[in-house]
């Protein structure tokens, strides 16, 4: 095995696709740094364009850091899929894992020597892209902060999410001879892998949270209806009405045991899905994940209570705020909350089944493979 | 499964299925050390998977593959079966540089040793994909030569080659046997080629060895038993002394010529035909040819 997997790294030293994946991931992020200064602080003015001082508070210029270091979760799969192939695809066009072969080498060995390397590689790639990505901010303006190294535990964390990629591009590279299948097979599982992720992603909510939503909402309209702001017949429509099914929908059935088995919907938790995480969850960075907010805002229920709410009623009380059922009545409930730390361990457990899954499996295909 | 011994490569009743088409059926030959051993047979009969199958590529449905060294060892068995396995992106010093990586031997002089001894030590930085068949058959040879193999196994080497590649590879293979010893396995479908190379052959029909056989016995028809003709003045002389060597002899008037057939040694009997008077002015020993032999043997076309 260390034999081959000097030859292994040999190779990938002088292959100058690897240079050039190599080279994108240290440009790309300082030009993407660059781009965000710019559009921070652009100003177009009656004399022209001009560039603004940049004013960022401390919770910004963490997301920046954050925001344009994990992109090379969108950013380098297509061309590491590339790589990959290519790299792998070569030996068998060149006949050299039957030279492997020949020459003594067990199934075993070549295949995992074939994983390792492309596993450091893909590593150094992410690892060359985060520090390009630092460099960038800084660079450009924004600043680095690493909130206190606690960004590095989530920067591991996708790289072992991108390491399933990864594996699951070498485990193709090496089971179809035919060089054209795994790069066109690798490079869809790249491009939709980001559009995979958003749409699992969506369906992140643990089961308990709606249970816990459910139960409190509940609790809430009942208290709401001893104080006369709602009908006893209304809470028992609601009750009945609008149950978990109702709020979480078929979708939900389906698309939440894939996010719960699989690393898919990291892009979604981490905010790493590009320019999609900036529009859609600001520009600070942040240290829970909280699923009160989606939660509630697709209760329909919700509509249906306030249109029925006796607001002279609501209007009376002066403690009114305590008994009304809002997002902030969720704050204190535990399943509302995820804390990264815990999502970190759950997310890297789930990368190294996930690869060892896929890489066995490849494993038992390449063992029985007829090496011509 | 590994044993010393004077053979080098010992195959017993292998069998090879690809689902329900039977590819080898209990073939069994030997290889002895030290010769250049030729599988001849026609397309399909089973030559490249016994060349897998010895080589370790593939495994066999039943039966066994002994040999006569520790085959464990990495590259104490080289092989070049069909195309060459090389880094078409990379020069040749740098595809035996990366055998001897696979091979986890130390690089040193012997890279340049070996690119000579196979005639690229020249080629510089010039890429394998550039170089013509007959290079890259010789370069897939050196690469198959890095580990000091016991055994090379050479399926079709010659295929393809231009009569310059084809000398080229004959002198290279005649080489590395005599010079370092090495015991080649080769199957070519050029048998006048075959011929002038192997010291042994197996006469491989339809997944089965029918006949191994020895150059020298070959050139006997397999028997020892020699056809001659010979052409003189006085066969009535002649006759009788074939006769007393054992030979069956026969006159053809209309041609002049007596037909001599069996076991016997040429100048013994010349000798004797000149003791007794009988001049003898012309011999003509009909020997077998490789391609007329498998002919014969597997009947048909020489498809092989």
């Amino acid at each position: 095995m260390p034999k081959l997997l000097y030859f292994e790294f040999r190779r990938i030293i002088k292959s100058v696709f690897f240079w050039i994946v190599a080279a994108y991931s240290v440009v790309w992020p300082i030009l993407t740094a660059v781009f965000y200064r710019v559009i921070l602080t652009l100003e177009f003015t009656d004399t022209g364009v001009t560039l603004n001082k940049l004013h960022l508070s401390q919770g910004e210029v963490k997301f920046f850091t954050w925001f344009i270091a994990i992109a090379f979760i969108t950013e380098l799969p297509k061309f590491v899929a590339l790589f990959t192939c290519l790299h792998l695809g070569r030996d068998y066009s060149d006949g050299i894992v039957r030279n492997k072969i020949i020459a003594g080498h067990s199934r075993a060995s070549i295949y995992f020597s074939y994983l390792i390397t492309q596993i450091c590689a893909s590593t150094f790639f992410c690892v060359v892209y985060i520090a390009s990505a630092m460099l960038g901010v800084a660079i450009a303006g924004i600043g680095v902060d690493v909130n206190g190294g606690e960004m590095f535990g989530r920067f591991a964390t996708g790289i072992a999410v991108f390491l399933v990629m990864t594996v699951t591009f070498s485990v193709l590279a090496v089971i179809f001879r035919k060089r054209a299948l795994p790069i066109i097979l690798s490079i869809l599982i790249a491009m939709m892998s980001n559009a995979a992720a958003t749409v699992i992603g969506m369906y992140n909510t643990p089961s308990k949270a709606y249970d816990d939503y459910i139960s409190l909402r509940n609790e809430k309209l009942e208290a709401m209806a001893e104080e006369g702001f709602l009908s006893d017949a209304f809470v028992k429509k609601v009750e009945k009405d609008y149950g978990k099914d109702k709020l979480t929908g078929i979708p939900w059935k389906i698309f939440h045991p894939v996010y719960v088995v699989s690393p898919i919907g990291f892009e979604v938790d981490y905010g790493a899905s590009g320019f999609t995480s900036l529009m859609s969850g600001g520009s600070e960075y942040i240290t829970t994940i909280d699923y009160s907010f989606s939660i509630f805002y697709s209760d329909e229920s919700q509509d249906l209570i306030w249109q029925n709410v006796n607001m002279s009623k609501v209007g009376e009380l002066e403690n009114a705020g305590d008994i009304i059922f809002t997002p902030d009545s969720l704050e204190k409930v535990d399943s509302m909350h995820s804390d990264f730390n815990k999502l970190n361990g759950i997310y890297i457990g789930k990368s190294i089944i996930w690869a060892a899954v896929i890489g066995g499996w490849g494993y038992f295909v390449f063992q029985r493979k007829n090496m011509f | 499964m590994s044993e010393t011994g004077d053979f080098i490569i010992k195959v017993k009743d292998v069998s090879k299925d690809y689902g329900k088409f039977r590819a080898l059926e209990s073939m069994s030959f030997t290889v002895p050390k030290g010769s250049i051993y030729g599988l001849v047979g026609r397309n399909g009969a089973g030559k490249t998977t016994i060349m897998r199958i010895i080589s370790g590529l593939q495994k066999p449905t039943g039966g066994t593959v002994e040999y006569g060294f520790d085959h464990k060892k990495l590259g104490k068995v080289g092989a070049l079966v069909e195309l060459p396995s090389i880094y078409s992106n990379q020069s040749a010093r740098e595809n035996l540089i990366f055998q001897y990586i696979n091979l986890g031997l130390k690089i040193d002089g012997s890279v340049d040793k070996i690119l000579n001894f196979v005639g690229l030590g020249n080629t510089g930085s010039k890429k394998a994909g550039k170089f013509s068949l007959g290079m890259r058959q010789r370069l897939g040879i050196a690469m198959a030569m890095a580990g000091n193999p016991e055994v090379l196994i050479l399926d079709e080497p010659i295929n393809g080659l231009d009569p310059q590649g084809i000398i080229q590879i004959r002198d290279l293979l005649i080489k590395l046997n005599k010079e370092k010893g090495v015991t080649i396995i080769i199957s070519s479908h050029i048998l006048s080629e075959l011929s002038k190379l192997a010291t042994d052959f197996a006469f491989v029909e339809s997944g089965k060895v029918v006949q191994e056989i020895k150059a020298e016995d070959l050139e006997t028809d397999g028997t020892g038993s020699l056809e001659t003709e010979f052409y003189t003045g006085t066969p009535e002389k002649l006759i009788p002394v074939l006769t007393a060597k054992g030979l069956k002899a026969t006159f053809d008037s209309k041609s002049g010529i007596v037909h001599a057939k069996g076991y016997y040694n040429l100048t013994n009997v010349v000798l004797a035909a000149n003791e007794a008077g009988v001049n003898i002015a012309r011999v003509v020993t009909k020997e077998t040819d490789l391609e007329t032999y498998f002919v014969k043997l597997v009947g048909g076309e020489s498809n092989a």
